[in-house]
C-alpha cells in the first residue's frame, strides 16, 4: 500500500484525476459569453433601482487583428441592483462581470437611499472591485454613461483616468468603494463624493465628428450625436446621518478634500481676500484635525510651487518677486485658507452634518465612553490654521 | 515502532522556523478579522494581539517541551496521562481543522469557483491535504523550504508596493466595549489558536543560528502588520474583506497599469493554506498513531469520517458555525493552551522523579560499597565525576540521549548490585577489561557530525551503551584498585577521549538499518 502511494505515477494519476474531475463538472464560461462591465449607473425611480451598465464588447475581425472596441449601455429596473443586473444579463444572453468595473455613477436619489447594502451585495455577489470609484450626478446616470466626451471613447474611461490618477488631479475627490465603506461604518457616517456635471459642447466642436465606433449605443437616441464636457469640482455630501444629500461648492470641496487623503501633485488656484489670484503647483497638501473636549484645531499644511500671481487683476512676473513679496503671498494664502476652513465648518454647522468627521476623531481620542453631546457642532469651538511653504519651481 | 515516531519527526530548527513562517500566518488573517469584526465589536487589533501573545507564550512552552524530549519522557513515565492530554489536543485539532477547512473552502468558492458545487472543492482539497499529511513531516518541511522563498518574495513585493488610503487612527480606541465582552469574545476564537501546537510532536535538532528565536517573532510581527494594515485601510468595514492577506495586493502601486493584482495574494495564500491544513492533518494522524497504535487504519478511518462530515452538512457556513460554537472554542483553548502547559509540567515532574530515582539508586550503591569496606568514597566520586563529564559533553548536543541514557542506567543497576561478588572473581575482571577494550573501539567510532539525523540516533545509542558500560567498569576498577594497582590502570578507559571514525559508524548504521 505504502509503495503504491509513494509511486510517482500514482501522484501524477491522482493530480490528473482531480484536474479532470474539476474540469468535467465545472462549467467554465467562455470570454465570448461574458459581458465585461466597465461602468455602472444607479438611479432610483419609484423606490426601484434603475441600473445601467456600460459594457465593453470586442467586435470585428479578430483573426485579422482589426478589433474595434464598442461600448454599449444597457438598462433595467428592479427592486434591487442585483436583480436589475440579472435582468440585463438575461436580456443580453451574456454573463455579466463586474470585476473590471471601476466607475459607479449614482444619482442623488440613489445615494439618499440604502445604497450601502446594495454596493455590499455587488462586492459579495458580483465581484465588484473595492478600488472602484464612486461619482454622484444630478443627471440621469444612464445619460452619463452614454455621453460622448472629446478626449475618450467612453465616459467611464475618462472618469477612471481622472479620478484614479490622483497625482495629476489632486484637487478632485476620489471616493473609492472601500473609502465609502470606511465612512459608512464610522461614527459620523458621512461621505463626500465628486459631483459630475455635464455640459453640452457646441455642435461645431472639432471632436464632435468622432468615429461611430467610439459612440455609445443601446438606444442612446439624441445623446449619441452630442459631445459633452464633464466637470467634477463640486462635492456631494451624503450618508446615513444626512437626511438629504447636498452640494458644496468647489473651494470648500477642495478644503474638505485635504482632510480625506494626503494629496500629492496637481494644481490649485486660490483667490485671496484682497482679490488677488495665485496659481500653485501642489507638492503636498495635508489636513489634520486635533480635537480636545469642546474644541477642534484644523490645520492645513501645504507645500506649493508658485506658478502664477495676479495682483489685483494684473499679472506679475515671478522673476521680479522679492523675498518680501513671496512672504506676503504666503501670508495672504494662509489667510485665505483659514477663511475657507472657517467657511467650510460654518457650512457643516448650517447643515448639521459633520463632514469633517470630527465625531470619529473624538471617539478615537476619548474612547468608548465618549458620547456625542446635544448640538455637537453648534457648541464646538473651531480653530483654523494654515502653514504654507513655498518651494522653488 | 514507537521510537520511530520520535525519529521520523526529527527536524532542524531552521526547517521548523520555515514551516512556522509558512503555516502559522494564514489562519489569523484569513477569516478571523471578519469573524472578530462581526462578533466582538470591531476589536480586531486587540483580539489579534492577545491571540498572538498567547501563541508566543505557548510556543515557549512547546519549545521547552520538545527541547527536553518531553513526549518520550511522558511515554515512559506517565503514558496514561499523556494519552488523556493528547486526546484533548486531538479534539482541539479536529475542531481547528474543521474551522480552517470550512473557512478556506468558503473563501475559495466565493473568490475563484463560484459556479463549482462545494463538494468538488472539498474533495479536491481533502485529497492533497491528506496525502501530504500522510507523507509525513519531512515532506512537509521540504515543501515549506521550497515554497518559503516563493511565498515571501511575493508577500514582500505586495507589502513594499502597498498603496491605499489608510488612517492608522482607525485602530483607536483599542477597547471598544467592556472587558467582559473582550474576554468572552477572545474565548470564542479558540479555533484560531494552536497554529504551533502540532509541533509538540516533533523532536528538534539544532543549528547554531537561532532560527526559531528569529522566525517565530517575525511570524507574529507579520500577522500584526497585516492586521494593522487591514484595520487602517478598512476601519470598521473590515468585515467586507474575506481574507486580508489576499486583499493587500489589490491596493498596489502598479494596479493602475497592471490591473487588479489579487492573484499575487492568492498564490502565496494558497500555498500557505495547503501547508497549514496539512500540518494540522499530520498532527491529527500522529496523535492518532500514539493513541491507537495503528497509523494506517486511523488515517483511513479518520480521513473518510472527516470527508463524510464535511459533505454531510448542507452548507459550509453551517460547518463553520458548528466548529466555532462556544463549547468547541473552550475545548480549543484547553487543548491549545492548557494541554501544552500540562504536558511540560508533567514532563518536568517526571524527569525530576527519574533523576531522584537515579540518585537514590546511586546512594544505595554507595551504601552497599561502604558496608563492604572496599570502595573508598573518593575513588567513587572520581568515577562519578568522569561519568558526569561524559554526560555533560553529550547533553547539549543530544537531548534525546539523556532519556536513552537514563534507560540504560536503570538497566545497568542490576549488574552494579553484583559488585561485591565480582570483586572476588578476578577472571570476571579480565573479561571486563576485554569489554572495555570493545568499548574503546566502539567509542572510537562516535560520529561527531550532526547533519545525519538517523546516524545521530544510532550514535547516541552507541554512546549510551558505552557510557553505561564504562561507568560500570570504572566503578568496578576503582574498587579493584584498593587491592590491585594494575587493575586500577584499566580505569583510564573512561577518561581517554576517543578518536573520531565517522565512516565506520555510518557504514554500521546503514548495515544495521538494512538488517533491521
Amino acid at each position: 500500500m505504502k509503495k503504491i502511494i509513494r509511486a510517482k505515477w500514482f501522484i501524477l494519476l491522482l493530480a490528473f484525476a482531480i484536474v479532470a474531475f474539476i474540469g468535467r463538472v465545472n462549467k467554465v464560461s467562455s470570454i465570448a459569453d461574458t459581458a465585461i462591465i466597465i461602468g455602472l449607473g444607479i438611479d432610483v425611480k419609484n423606490s426601484d433601482y434603475n441600473v445601467s451598465v456600460q459594457t465593453f464588447i470586442p467586435k470585428g475581425d479578430i483573426a485579422g487583428g482589426g478589433v474595434a472596441p464598442t461600448y454599449e449601455v444597457y438598462s433595467a429596473i428592479a427592486p434591487t441592483v442585483s436583480g436589475a443586473l440579472t435582468d440585463i444579463g438575461e436580456k443580453l444572453g451574456l454573463v455579466l462581470s463586474l470585476s473590471h468595473c471601476h466607475i459607479i455613477v449614482a444619482s442623488k436619489e440613489a445615494l439618499d437611499s440604502d445604497i450601502n447594502k446594495e454596493v455590499q451585495s455587488l462586492i459579495d455577489s458580483w465581484h465588484l472591485t473595492l478600488q472602484a470609484v464612486m461619482v454622484a450626478t444630478e443627471d440621469n446616470p444612464d445619460e452619463v454613461l452614454k455621453a460622448k466626451i472629446p478626449s475618450s471613447n467612453a465616459s467611464t474611461s475618462y472618469l477612471q483616468t481622472v479620478l484614479r490618477q490622483t497625482s495629476s488631479f489632486s484637487n478632485l475627490t476620489s471616493l473609492s468603494v472601500k473609502d465609502f465603506f470606511v465612512d459608512s461604518y464610522g461614527k459620523a457616517k458621512v461621505s463626500a463624493v465628486a459631483l459630475l456635471e455635464m455640459e453640452e459642447l457646441p455642435p461645431d466642436t472639432e471632436s464632435n465628428s468622432g468615429s461611430e465606433a467610439s459612440g455609445s449605443g443601446g438606444g442612446g437616441g439624441d445623446s449619441s450625436s452630442k459631445i459633452y464636457a464633464f466637470t467634477l469640482n463640486k462635492n456631494l455630501i451624503f450618508g446615513a446621518n444626512v437626511s438629504k444629500s447636498f452640494i458644496i461648492e468647489e473651494p470648500y470641496a477642495e478644503v474638505l478634500n485635504a482632510f480625506q487623503v494626503d494629496k500629492k501633485g496637481g494644481r490649485v488656484e486660490i483667490t485671496m481676500l484682497d482679490g488677488s489670484v495665485v496659481h500653485y503647483q501642489t507638492i503636498n497638501v495635508d489636513g489634520k484635525l486635533k480635537v480636545s473636549k469642546n474644541r477642534v484645531d484644523a490645520t492645513i499644511k501645504a507645500q506649493f510651487v508658485l506658478r502664477e500671481y495676479k495682483r489685483k487683476g494684473e499679472a506679475t512676473s515671478l522673476y521680479r518677486l522679492t523675498d518680501e513679496d513671496r512672504k506676503e503671498i504666503v501670508t495672504k494664502t494662509e489667510e485665505a485658507i483659514i477663511g475657507l476652513l472657517k467657511d467650510t465648518f460654518f457650512l457643516s454647522k448650517t447643515h448639521d452634518v459633520d463632514f469633517f468627521q470630527i465625531e470619529d476623531k473624538m471617539y478615537q481620542k476619548f474612547g468608548r465612553h465618549w458620547e456625542k453631546p446635544q448640538n455637537f457642532l453648534e457648541n464646538l469651538e473651531f480653530n483654523a490654521n494654515a502653514e504654507i511653504t513655498l518651494k522653488r519651481g | 515502532m514507537q521510537n520511530n515516531i520520535f525519529e521520523k519527526n526529527q527536524i532542524y530548527n531552521r526547517q521548523l522556523a520555515m514551516l512556522i513562517l509558512c503555516t502559522a500566518i494564514v489562519a489569523k488573517v484569513t477569516s478571523l478579522p471578519r469573524y472578530i469584526s462581526n462578533n466582538i465589536k470591531d476589536m480586531v487589533f486587540l483580539v489579534e494581539l492577545i491571540l498572538c501573545i498567547v501563541e508566543i507564550l505557548t510556543f515557549v512552552v512547546i519549545y521547552l517541551f520538545i527541547k527536553m524530549d518531553g513526549l518520550k519522557i511522558l511515554k515512559e513515565k506517565s503514558p496514561v496521562t499523556l494519552k488523556f492530554l493528547l486526546f484533548i489536543l486531538l479534539l482541539a485539532l479536529i475542531i481547528k481543522m474543521f474551522t480552517a477547512f470550512s473557512s478556506t473552502t468558503i473563501f475559495i468558492i466565493s473568490t475563484m469557483f463560484r459556479s463549482v458545487p462545494p463538494y468538488i472543492v472539498i474533495v479536491s482539497l481533502v485529497l492533497p491535504v491528506v496525502y501530504i499529511a500522510f507523507k509525513g513531516l519531512v515532506s512537509l518541511t521540504r515543501s515549506a523550504e521550497v515554497l518559503f522563498w516563493i511565498i515571501y518574495a511575493i508577500t514582500i513585493f505586495n507589502l513594499v508596493f502597498y498603496h491605499a488610503n489608510m488612517d492608522i487612527m482607525l485602530l483607536l480606541p483599542l477597547l471598544r466595549d467592556d472587558l467582559s465582552v473582550l474576554a468572552s469574545g477572545t474565548m470564542s476564537v479558540g479555533a484560531w489558536l494552536g497554529d504551533l501546537s502540532p509541533f509538540l510532536l516533533i523532536s528538534l535538532k539544532k543549528r547554531k543560528f537561532p532560527y526559531l528565536a528569529v522566525g517565530v517573532p517575525i511570524n507574529y510581527i507579520l500577522i500584526m502588520v497585516l492586521v494593522v494594515l487591514g484595520v487602517a485601510t478598512f476601519g470598521n468595514a473590515i468585515f467586507i474583506v474575506e481574507n486580508v492577506f489576499s486583499y493587500i495586493p489589490i491596493f498596489n502601486e502598479f494596479s493602475l497599469t497592471l490591473g487588479e493584482l489579487q492573484w499575487l495574494g492568492l498564490i502565496p495564500w494558497f500555498f500557505m493554506m495547503l501547508l497549514h491544513l496539512s500540518v494540522l492533518q499530520w498532527a491529527i494522524f500522529e496523535i492518532g498513531e500514539l493513541l491507537f497504535k495503528k497509523r494506517n487504519a486511523f488515517i483511513i478511518i479518520y480521513s473518510l469520517a472527516f470527508l463524510i462530515a464535511l459533505l454531510s452538512f448542507p452548507t459550509l457556513q453551517q460547518t463553520f458555525a458548528l466548529a466555532t460554537m462556544p463549547y468547541a472554542s473552550i475545548i480549543c483553548w484547553i487543548g491549545f493552551v492548557l494541554v501544552p502547559f500540562a504536558l511540560l509540567l508533567l514532563a518536568i515532574i517526571s524527569k525530576r522523579k527519574k533523576n531522584a530515582d537515579d540518585e537514590s539508586s546511586a546512594e544505595s550503591d554507595e551504601q552497599t560499597n561502604d558496608d563492604n569496606g572496599q570502595a573508598p568514597e573518593q575513588e567513587n566520586k572520581l568515577a562519578d565525576s568522569n561519568n558526569n563529564q561524559n554526560n555533560e559533553q553529550n547533553q547539549p548536543q543530544q537531548p534525546v540521549q539523556d532519556q536513552q541514557q537514563s534507560e540504560n542506567t536503570q538497566k545497568n543497576k542490576a549488574p552494579t548490585e553484583q559488585k561485591p561478588q565480582e570483586q572476588n572473581q578476578p577472571a570476571q575482571d579480565t573479561q571486563q577489561s576485554d569489554n572495555t577494550q570493545q568499548n574503546k573501539t566502539q567509542t572510537g567510532q562516535k560520529p561527531q557530525e550532526q547533519n545525519q539525523p538517523m546516524q545521530d540516533q544510532q550514535q547516541s545509542k552507541n554512546n549510551q551503551e558505552n557510557k553505561a558500560q564504562s561507568s560500570q567498569d570504572g566503578e568496578r576498577q576503582s574498587k579493584a584498585s584498593t587491592t590491585d594497582t594494575n587493575k586500577f590502570n584499566n580505569s583510564e578507559v573512561i577518561i581517554t577521549p576517543p578518536p573520531v571514525n565517522f565512516k565506520n559508524s555510518l557504514l554500521e548504521t546503514k548495515q544495521e538499518g538494512e538488517n533491521s
